[in-house]
């Protein structure tokens, strides 16, 4: 059976978009579907699946606007910050431990040079990431 | 439409075994009963033979599932058993909303998805007898959109 080309939307407390999707052999309305998924108080859109992000990467950051779900650039650009520092830290693991642990024959000093690489990279994709003007520009700015 | 009849001891009430309109390739089916009483809870089952025995009923048995993919389209690879819908709250964390509901909260959930990582109850107020919010996480804690998830319930 084809899926349901529609979802039942709406926004939580915390400001994040619920998508909901039925099931293909689910026979009755979405309206009734609501009654039993959205919480109470809330209101609701049934949309087209087509009209929410197909891409997940910032899917935090998606919002409710009217009948879509967008991602929005700005808490998109606050994830985005949020992997950078985590692929940097990444990345700067191996040479803290050299420098820490100060490992024999290996030189802090060759590890505080790449450590200052790293950084300048990174402050770069900062940036980028501040000027970036859409959600394209965001993952290019994070090497996605 | 042939019925064996057996009178109640008391009101002229009867209980019937009747057979069906016809069996599979007209075979002549013939059950036989055990030799002795089974424990409490048993069923009936069969060896495949006619021979039937009383054999221990399944301590949970499995009243819903459903799988997905977590990374991408959920509309189009969602299905399941006795669910409704799968609500995505957001990165790694879903709703299931049961068709018919458990009788309460107290079920079992197990799932598995396809990164290094677990599955598992969002949160208390999530595990309800209608809906159950469960989430994919990474080894390290962190919510992930794993590529394909699967999660059942057992009561």
């Amino acid at each position: 059976m084809a899926a349901n080309p529609n979802v039942i939307i709406w926004t939580e407390d915390d400001g994040q978009v619920s998508v909901c999707h039925p099931i293909s052999t689910y026979s009755k309305s979405l309206d009734e579907l609501a009654k039993k998924v959205v919480p109470s108080g809330k209101s609701y859109k049934i949309i087209k699946q087509s009209d929410i992000p197909t891409d997940r990467t910032f899917r935090g950051a998606w919002v409710q606007d009217g009948d879509t779900a967008k991602e929005d650039v700005s808490k998109a650009k606050t994830i985005a910050h949020t992997t950078r520092r985590e692929k940097r830290e990444v990345e700067f693991k191996p040479h803290d431990d050299i420098i820490a642990k100060q490992i024999p024959g290996k030189s802090a000093s060759d590890a505080e040079t790449a450590r200052a690489t790293i950084r300048t990279k990174y402050a770069t994709m900062q940036t980028n990431i501040n000027n970036a003007s859409d959600i394209a520009g965001i993952k290019t700015a994070l090497g996605g | 439409m042939s019925v064996i009849k057996l009178t109640a001891d008391s009101g002229g009430g009867t209980v019937g075994l009747k057979a069906p309109a016809s069996t599979t390739s007209n075979a002549a089916i013939e059950f036989k009963l055990p030799v002795a009483d089974g424990t409490s809870g048993q069923a009936l089952t069969t060896n495949a033979s006619g021979q039937l025995a009383f054999s221990d009923t399944p301590i949970a048995t499995l009243k819903a599932w459903a799988a997905f993919d977590g990374d991408g389209d959920v509309n189009a690879t969602l299905t399941g058993g006795n669910i409704t819908s799968l609500t995505d709250h957001g990165t790694g964390t879903y709703t299931a909303t049961f068709d018919t509901d458990f009788s309460d909260d107290n079920y079992m959930m197990n799932g598995s998805q396809t990164t290094y990582g677990f599955l598992g109850f969002y949160d208390e107020a999530g595990i309800a007898a209608g809906s159950c919010k469960f989430a994919t996480l990474t080894d390290g804690g962190g919510y992930n959109d794993p590529f394909r998830v699967t999660v059942g319930w057992w009561r």
